[in-house]
């Protein structure tokens, strides 16, 4: 076969790489010419196409650029951080020798490995019906600790797994809701020992990166689509809930749940309204955030209120826990904001948050006991 | 590197004894103004300087006192290092529900939770109606402090709550001392990951 020109640019303008490659044990894939014809060869091109096994998972190989592939049988298939699906034919391996003379390993494939939406032989993305274990995981983590590219290819790989989870969550729902829900738990457990490699680290800003990508970049993408069957899920609990809020506001007035008489016929249409923002943020943290807010709105809605009825005591009002407590079961009973007790559960399940004292805790453990008392309001209001 | 130690601080006591009003006077010291981190009525962080330079951090939780709220409390005073609770000295009852609430967190609460019991609205001697010293024989009976506090002068304010700071952290040293893995810079509770299986309990009927 003759030289092409990735093999040129390879040998010429970046040396360095096939150096790399060559010290570092890569192989190096080069593209048939015919379909380079319209290609600029470009630093992260060459680099896309040296690739190395993985030691964790039998056919995966890896890219210089943190891309995945599977390779069996003469085939070489886009695996995780592709959004371009494919699949090319191996036409050749062959041994080839460096300028220093050392040996090195070139595949001849039909087309370039790169993701692009033109490829010609391009594949539906299949659905893994499987589920990694944490030790695999573990496993990916360790090629992305070695650049900040693969760790975002690493975040990419956790999307995927989700999505393809998502695939079986809808066929087999509540059985695999556990799944998840256990997936997620490794996904957390995986976090913290990021967060405790930190210390050991040489460089522990990358071991950062990788922090911040699972928690923005992957969790972001499946929030939406856990918390939609959640609400699925909890719709029997939250009609029950409503049912018991209803049975609060006709039953009794707001007095007898402890709130001072000066905010008799409070509305509260503020802070109902901020609770509803729950349903506009995604993340956990996001709900969290809303959460801790409110305590700052009651407040304001109590002074506003209070000018009014009683302008002495609004210049000294403060909103206790002694209030505070059953404002919030007074605002939830009478707003009844939607899906709040998926939104609590939600929050509960999948923050990654380890502590047990700060402000987001307290205002969680308010939500949680306010709720609690709703349901089980018989003989205690 | 943040290397501030932070503690769970709950107070309890009964509605009206005037929990909110000691810890918001304490978190609004004139003299420590700068000091503040958060403060809303209900949950307030606070560093705390002790002896030594060393700098610990208050998450103070308010819990609502009233009776009809008393069976969620251990929602509140789980995992906390601390109590603070609250009786008013003109009122008998209120003093009452303080050993309630201690003999509650003896068998509820962790058990290296420090107490400390603050005799609030002291500024009113005049109307009290429990004896300062069997307040003191009570509280070092349970191995706890005691303080006259006033939320209207600040009387004691500061050392109430100096003086919880300095016991939770002598336990989280001792803790520390016994069991160095646990200690870390979050006051002594961090979540350790290993890749055992939770062990199931023990089925008591089996034979």
């Amino acid at each position: 076969m003759t030289e092409n020109i990735f093999q040129q640019a390879l040998a010429s303008e970046y040396s360095d790489i096939l150096e790399h490659a060559v010290t570092h044990n890569y192989l190096v894939c080069i593209p048939n010419q015919s379909s380079l014809s319209d290609r600029t060869i470009t630093r992260r091109f060459i680099m896309d196409h040296m690739i190395k096994p993985s030691p964790y998972v039998e056919n995966l190989f890896q890219t210089m650029t943190g891309k995945n592939l599977l390779i069996k049988n003469d085939e070489i298939k886009s695996h995780i951080g592709y959004i371009h699906k494919f699949a090319l034919q191996i036409i050749k391996e062959e041994n080839a020798h460096d300028p220093q003379g050392r040996v090195y390993k070139q595949v001849f494939v039909t087309a370039p490995l790169d993701d692009n939406p033109n490829k010609c032989a391009m594949l539906k993305p299949e659905p893994i019906y499987k589920f990694y274990s944490a030790k695999e995981y573990i496993g990916f983590l360790h090629f992305a600790v070695e650049d900040s590219e693969a760790a975002f290819m690493f975040a990419q790989a956790f999307v995927q797994h989700f999505n393809n989870s998502y695939i079986i969550f809808k066929q087999f729902a509540k059985e695999t809701y556990n799944k998840v829900k256990s997936g997620l738990n490794d996904l957390k457990c995986l976090v913290l020992k990021i967060e405790q490699l930190k210390e050991a680290i040489t460089n522990p800003s990358i071991m950062q990166n990788v922090c911040e990508m699972v928690e923005s970049n992957i969790l972001y993408d499946i929030y939406d689509k856990l918390f939609l069957h959640m609400i699925e899920f909890h719709e029997e609990q939250e009609s029950q809930l409503w049912a018991c809020c209803d049975r609060i506001m006709s039953d009794l007035y707001a007095t007898k749940l402890g709130i001072d008489r000066d905010l008799d016929g409070i509305k509260f249409k503020e802070s109902a309204e901020l609770l509803g923002t729950l349903n506009v943020y995604r993340t956990p943290w996001e709900k969290m955030e809303v959460l801790c807010k409110l305590a700052g709105t009651i407040d304001k809605e109590c002074k506003k209120h209070l000018e009014k009825n009683n302008p002495r005591k609004a210049e000294k009002w403060e909103t206790s826990a002694d209030q505070y407590f059953p404002l919030l079961i007074y605002l939830i009973s009478l707003h009844k904001p939607e899906h709040l007790q998926v939104h609590l559960t939600f929050i509960t399940e999948f923050s990654i948050c380890s502590g047990t004292s700060g402000q987001q805790r307290y205002h969680l453990t308010n939500f949680l006991a306010a709720i609690h008392t709703i349901l089980n309001n018989e003989g205690v209001l | 590197m943040d290397s501030v130690k932070e503690f769970k601080i709950v107070t309890l006591g009964e509605g009206r004894v005037g929990k909110t009003s000691l810890t918001l006077k304490f978190a609004r010291n004139e003299f420590h103004d700068n000091e503040i981190s958060t403060v809303q009525a209900n949950f307030i962080q606070k560093d705390v300087q002790l002896d030594g330079g060393i700098q610990v951090r208050l998450n103070i939780w308010d819990t609502a006192g009233q009776e009809r709220f008393r069976a969620l409390a251990p929602n509140y005073y789980r995992q906390a290092n601390g109590a603070v609770i609250a009786y008013d000295i003109t009122d008998a009852g209120s003093f009452n529900k303080v050993k309630a609430w201690v003999k509650e967190l003896q068998s509820q609460a962790d058990k290296d939770i420090s107490i400390v019991i603050a005799g609030n609205k002291c500024d009113r001697e005049s109307e009290r109606q429990i004896s300062a010293q069997d307040a003191i024989d009570y509280a070092n009976s349970i191995n706890a402090a005691h303080f006259n506090s006033s939320a209207k002068s600040g009387k004691g304010v500061n050392e109430l709550y100096t003086e919880i700071a300095r016991r939770v952290y002598a336990v989280h040293q001792k803790n520390a001392k016994a069991n160095p893995q646990l200690s870390n810079s979050r006051g002594g509770r961090r979540v350790r990951v290993t890749n055992d299986e939770p062990q199931k309990p023990k089925n008591k009927n089996c034979c």
